[in-house]
């Protein structure tokens, strides 16, 4: 059974005053979380340059759930304007995340700290 | 007559020491008036002419609210003839003890608090006795027994034995028409709860059967014990230690139901919660039993435990539906019928204490002929309906679904043996050995090997989903493999990137491709999926996009050499997540430690682990002399 993929969304300031948004995901990332995510990253104004998505809360990502993080990643790329980190992933999946190429489109940091520190 | 004997009766009580006993109106007397009374307990209390001028005068059946040892006496003036008489004393069975001039009558007798009951109606023949008796009642009110309805009030009534005989067979005819009804209701709602629960063994994966099942036989078990320990059939301390200590774990089996019934996992905050759930037994029920906590304390402790339960349900449920899980509403009507009981009954008790007379009526149970129910008897049985539509309709669409998903695993299957059925095909030196093992329902790993100009290439993969749909997608793959002629590793990935791109229904799969030339050369190239184990070691190779990811993703090449009896295993990520029961990952760890062990032993351990997904291991091993020596 998996547990409901829930996000929330807010706004932080870095050391030199940048605002970040971060996204905050909560319970599994599978196929059935395709819509609340997509949906939370289309939500985004047009202003917002630097995005965080904070895997703190995720229990288990599997393989479609990775599927869609990178489809969200390739949108940034495609358009150019938005840079995104991701951080507060288990040892595993920061593996998994760098096999399958995440790496190449998003920064991976341990913690939010290292995260606003990079940013 | 009935009237001039209550007068005589009345004015005797106050002014005279005893009572007569004249006449017997509807064929037997109350004798609830003129009894005196006094706290504390001494046998002497029972000898006839005893002094107790000094004890205050009351009425018996005037509730008084009272725990502990309590004695009360009567003088009655009996008519000078008479057939044999009886009384009739309506007290908590176990509480009393009844003396005639002195003389304790064998029944009834004192019981410890467990055995006692409400009250009820106890039938005492009275010896034969002149034309006085002195009347004792030695009593004893547990403190747990006296918050139950009539606080401690007492009844008496005399008249000749089959008298009393009827008016007994008439209290017990009110109890069980009181009563049976509602626990009519409640046996139905036990025996739904049955199969229910059957339903769980047949389809194991719906947890919310089990828990719909051990709802409704807690919930009735808690009713039924409810209903017969207040009137006065079974010992109140069942009612106690059954039905309020269940109320518990009642609230946690309609959470687990709930949330097994929209197919999420209960949140740490609603375990919390059901954790706090099972402390009540331990930290209230047994204190208010032992005097410590008071009944009322006991109370709005229960309330205040039990009411986040129901209202956060609800509101969960609100918030799932406007989410989008449409059948979160089916449960929205039965959630809310215990709680609109409740309210009533509250708004029922509250009426009458703040004189609401209005609507005193709201908590009245419902009169039908000669029997009578209580609202939450009509809200049990609505709430059987509700969940009982409710589940129907779960049934048959699970029931729908399983079938059609057993008929797309056979069919999936038919196509994936068809596929992966043929030998790993390797040149002369280089020996191939995979295991396959597919999870419970078809997933997407495959692997290919063919003899290409005297190098063997071999792909390993894993395509996303599970079911027909990825079934049909390994054997695009796997068909294209079989017609691509080049063996260069990126090439080949490159291509079958094209291919999963062009197709309409999308899909995505890892895939690592690995090209081996007859000198040992090693080319690798990798789709995102795991690198691959060289003599233990895992191989380092530039990460990259899965396939039918994005045409722009660019798949490196890695080339090294192999010496003799090196051995290369390639695995799908069943391995590597397999995942025990606790919900630990067999990970990168233990995966590289048995990465140098045979196919057959690695896919063993990681089944035994936990399989969560298809399990694949293939392992290559270059072997040039056996080549020489052949």
């Amino acid at each position: 059974m998996q547990a409901v993929t829930t996000v929330n969304e807010r706004t932080v300031s870095t050391t030199s005053g940048e605002s970040i948004t971060l996204i905050c995901l909560r319970g599994d990332i599978s196929s059935a979380s395709k819509d609340v995510l997509l949906n939370a990253y289309h939500r985004l104004g047009n202003t917002v340059s630097r995005v965080l998505l904070d895997f703190t809360a995720v229990d288990y990502i599997n393989s479609s759930g990775i599927a869609i993080i990178i489809q969200m990643l390739l949108e940034a790329g495609k358009a150019g304007t938005r840079t995104v980190g991701i951080f507060g992933l288990s040892p595993h999946f920061q593996k998994v995340f760098t096999m399958v190429g995440i790496s190449k489109y998003a920064s991976l940091h341990k913690d939010e700290a290292a995260a606003l520190a990079a940013a | 007559m009935r009237k001039l004997a209550l007068l005589l009766l009345l004015a005797l009580s106050v002014s005279a020491q005893s009572v007569p006993v004249s006449a017997w109106p509807n064929g037997s007397q109350t004798l609830n008036s003129g009894w005196r009374t006094h706290p504390g307990d001494n046998p002497a209390w029972a000898q006839p002419g005893f002094d107790d001028s000094a004890w205050p005068v009351i009425t018996l059946d005037a509730p008084d609210n009272y725990a502990g040892w309590r004695w009360y006496r009567l003088r009655v003036q009996l008519p000078a003839r008479h057939s044999p008489l009886a009384l009739l004393v309506t007290g908590g069975d176990g509480t009393y003890e009844v003396y005639i001039n002195g003389k304790r009558m064998p029944e009834p007798v004192l019981k410890p608090p467990l055995r006692v009951t409400l009250p009820r109606g106890q039938l005492v023949p009275l010896p034969a006795v002149g034309d006085e008796a002195e009347i004792a009642l030695r009593t004893d009110v547990p403190l747990t027994s006296m918050f139950a309805a009539d606080r401690g009030a007492w009844r008496v009534q005399i008249g000749p034995l089959p008298a009393i005989q009827d008016a007994q067979r008439a209290l017990l005819g009110q109890r069980l028409n009181a009563t049976l009804p509602g626990v009519a209701i409640s046996l139905l709602v036990f025996f739904a709860g049955v199969p229910v629960l059957l339903l769980f063994w047949w389809q194991p994966d719906h947890r919310e059967y089990l828990w719909l099942g051990l709802y409704l036989v807690g919930a009735s078990t808690e009713s039924i014990a409810f209903m017969l320990a207040q009137s006065g059939f079974i010992p109140f301390s069942l009612n106690w230690f059954w039905a309020d200590a269940t109320t518990y774990p009642i609230m946690i089996a309609q959470i687990e139901f709930t949330f097994s019934f929209v197919g999420t996992r209960v949140t740490r905050g609603w375990r919390l919660y059901e954790a706090l759930l099972l402390a009540p037994v331990i930290f209230l029920e047994i204190p208010a039993w032992l005097g410590f906590i008071s009944r009322g304390v006991m109370n709005l402790e229960e309330a205040m435990l039990t009411i986040p339960a129901s209202v956060g349900l609800l509101v969960l449920l609100l918030i799932w539906y406007r989410r989008g899980y449409r059948e979160s509403s089916w449960l929205i009507l039965p959630s809310l019928l215990p709680m609109i009981s409740v309210a009533i009954i509250e708004l029922g008790i509250a009426s009458s204490y703040l004189g609401w007379h209005s609507i005193a009526w709201i908590g009245d149970p419902l009169r039908i002929g000669v029997f009578s129910l209580q609202p939450y008897n009509i809200a049990d049985l609505l709430f059987l309906l509700a969940i009982g539509i409710v589940m129907f309709l779960r049934f048959t669409r699970v029931s729908r679904e399983q079938a059609r998903a057993a008929a797309e695993l056979e069919a999936a299957q038919r196509v994936q043996a068809l596929l992966l059925r043929s030998a790993p095909s390797a040149q002369p030196g280089l020996r191939i050995d995979s295991v396959y093992r597919p999870a419970q329902e078809v997933g997407g790993d495959f692997f290919h090997s063919v003899q290409i100009d005297g190098s063997t290439r071999v792909v390993v993969g894993d395509v996303s989903g599970k079911g027909l749909g990825a079934a049909m997608l390994v054997s695009a793959l796997v068909g294209a493999l079989d017609s691509i002629r080049t063996s260069a590793p990126a090439e080949v990935l490159r291509v079958l990137n094209d291919l999963l791109l062009s197709r309409q229904q999308g899909g995505f799969a890892t895939c690592l491709c690995a090209e081996v030339a007859p000198n040992g050369t090693l080319t690798l190239a990798n789709a995102g999926h795991l690198p691959p184990y060289r003599n233990g070691q895992e191989l380092a190779l530039p990460p990259a996009l899965p396939l039918g990811m994005s045409a722009d993703a660019e798949y490196a090449e890695t080339t090294l050499h192999l010496a003799p009896h090196d051995t290369l295993t390639f695995l799908s990520d069943g391995v590597v997540e397999a995942q025990s029961p606790t919900g630990e990952l067999f990970g990168f760890d233990r995966t590289r430690a048995i990465s140098g062990q045979s196919a057959e032993e690695i896919a063993q351990t990681a089944q035994a682990f936990g399989q969560q997904d298809d399990i694949t291991v293939l392992t290559l091993q270059f072997a040039p002399s056996e080549v020489l020596h052949a």
